[in-house]
């Protein structure tokens, strides 16, 4: 394949893999999304109760949430600046607010990583927004 | 006692080579999205590389020839450049995706800015380039990476089920998602025969003098070395399979790979894995930072050399100041790591054939091997392994766009 073949293909790859959502939701797109929060959120919970069990490094939970913390807000701000039709609507609500709410813990731990009450009550709770999620992705 | 020092060349191209952030990623993220129904990729991998680092010690060893200067003879001049432009691109993207995966897990252990880690690592990597001989930085690298056997405990810790273990060394295709099981297979052949492994590893045997005596050195090299960088790949999937698929855990960071040890083991397996990941996520830095130079210096027919004082070999000296410099700026732009490792993977599975093809022709030829050419099963495999490594490069991209990264 001549260089300017290979160009063309990786200036046209980059930009497809890359594209996120935006505008109408579809259904695969936001069983997307959903999933997206079911990881993060399960994952907040195993580092909420690695810290409330003093089995993880302040450090560590604090750097890390902070990172699902940012990844949360990102389905926050998709699944806000999207709209859907019929019963998909609804579903993308409550998303929204599930998405808001993970945001909100995952910062809360960020900040408070030494907290190890405040880490097992939002272990439980990251715990249940997961499941939340996951019934919303079905 | 020095056979049992050479065998650390193994080991750092093992750890420091075989198990990168290529690997991390690939491995943690297919055993959270398939448990352990891709570990016989691993397997097909770690052969596939074990096979082609022999070949290319060995006609090191007979003719004190590295990989590119085989590349550009027997490709000529035109083909040779591209393969050294699409070599350079994917080695600068990998460096790049490495000193990331540095300055995170340093960020990881110390909470200090991210931005800040990525200039300490660059400077940190520099350093032990600049000042370390080239045994010390195999010893320091390799063996600080062997924290990752961390993973191995942890996954036993988690008790996965055995019997799905077993299975999964068994060839098969997904019964469900087949194009983003073909995605990930892809990945992880592409992340186990990466490119870079092998330049580095045949430049290294030139460095370290090898001679037709130290053919069984360079089979117990690839074997052993190898060998163990694939342990480990098991260990780090079978832990995702164990861990992360129950709870539909995606892992997009290099704290999430951590995760697997830290959850069975506590703190100190948590720092156990980002000591193993610091170490050889910096030593495939290293690995890649010299392929990239030695790639040049052999093309363009410069001194080179670790051995050498940086006055001994400029042109060499400069080639890795400035991927590093390059590297720095493209992880600086903010691009995620993670994101570039993937990349970095897929596009250098698009230019397996051009490293490969060359060494299979080179160890085939009795010019240059006399008797040390390839038998009859090094042909065999040799053969087999240029079929699966054209199909993995004809379907990388297609793979890559069709499944949106491997999410399906």
């Amino acid at each position: 394949m001549p260089p300017r073949a290979w160009i063309c293909l990786v200036l046209l790859v980059l930009p497809t893999a890359a594209c996120g959502g935006g505008g109408t939701l579809s259904t695969k797109a936001f069983q997307r999304q959903a999933e997206s929060l079911q990881s993060l959120a399960a994952e907040g919970g195993l580092v909420a109760q690695g810290r409330a069990d003093g089995r993880a490094t302040g450090t560590f939970v604090s750097v890390q949430t902070e990172y699902l913390a940012k990844a949360a807000g990102k389905v926050e701000t998709e699944l806000g600046a999207a709209h859907a039709s019929g019963g998909l609507e609804q579903k993308r609500k409550s998303a929204l607010r599930l998405a808001s709410r993970v945001t909100a813990e995952l910062g809360e731990l960020h900040r408070a990583p030494d907290e190890r009450a405040l880490a097992e009550r939002l272990a439980s709770d990251l715990r249940d927004a997961a499941d939340a999620a996951e019934k919303l992705a079905k | 006692m020095k056979k049992i020092f050479q065998i650390a060349l193994g080991i750092l191209a093992a750890i420091g080579g075989f198990v990168d952030i290529g690997d991390l990623v690939f491995n943690v993220q297919a055993g959270a999205k398939f448990g352990y129904e891709l570990l016989w990729v691993v397997v097909v991998g770690v052969v596939g590389i074990i096979v082609y680092s022999e070949m290319c010690g060995r006609v090191a060893a007979v003719s004190k020839r590295p990989v590119f200067d085989a590349i550009r003879e027997r490709l000529g001049f035109g083909v040779g450049l591209g393969a050294l432009i699409a070599s350079e691109i994917v080695n600068l993207m990998t460096l790049a995706a490495e000193v990331g995966g540095v300055a995170l897990v340093l960020q990881l252990l110390s909470g200090l800015p991210y931005r800040v880690l990525i200039l300490v690592g660059i400077a940190g990597l520099a350093v032990a380039i600049w000042v370390a001989p080239f045994d010390w930085i195999e010893r320091i690298f390799g063996y600080g990476g062997l924290a990752l056997l961390v993973f191995a405990v942890g996954a036993v810790k988690l008790h996965p089920d055995w019997g799905s273990v077993s299975h999964g060394f068994v060839p098969h295709v997904s019964s469900s998602d087949k194009l983003v099981y073909a995605y990930f297979a892809v990945g992880l052949l592409g992340a186990a025969m990466t490119p870079y492994e092998v330049y580095f590893y045949s430049s290294g045997a030139v460095e370290e003098g090898w001679t037709p005596k130290d053919i069984g050195l360079n089979r117990a090299n690839s074997m052993i070395g190898y060998g163990l960088g694939g342990f480990l790949s098991f260990a780090l999937m079978i832990t995702a399979g164990a861990l992360f698929l129950p709870l539909g855990i995606e892992p997009e960071l290099i704290g999430t790979v951590a995760l697997g040890a830290q959850v069975p083991l506590g703190a100190i397996g948590l720092l156990l894995a980002l000591v193993g990941i610091l170490f050889a996520v910096g030593g495939a830095a290293i690995d890649t930072c010299f392929s990239g130079a030695y790639n040049l210096a052999q093309f363009f027919g410069w001194e080179w050399g670790k051995y050498r004082r940086p006055s001994g070999a400029p042109r060499f000296t400069l080639a890795w100041l400035a991927l590093l410099g390059l590297a720095l700026l493209v992880i600086m732009s903010g691009i995620d790591p993670v994101l570039l490792t993937e990349y970095a993977v897929i596009f250098s599975v698009v230019a397996l054939p051009l490293t490969y093809i060359p060494i299979l022709l080179v160890a085939n030829d009795r010019s240059y091997m006399g008797r040390y050419v390839n038998g009859r099963l090094a042909n065999a495999l040799g053969l087999f392994y240029l079929v699966v490594i054209g199909l993995v490069a004809l379907s990388a991209i297609p793979l890559m766009i069709l499944t949106n990264q491997g999410q399906g």
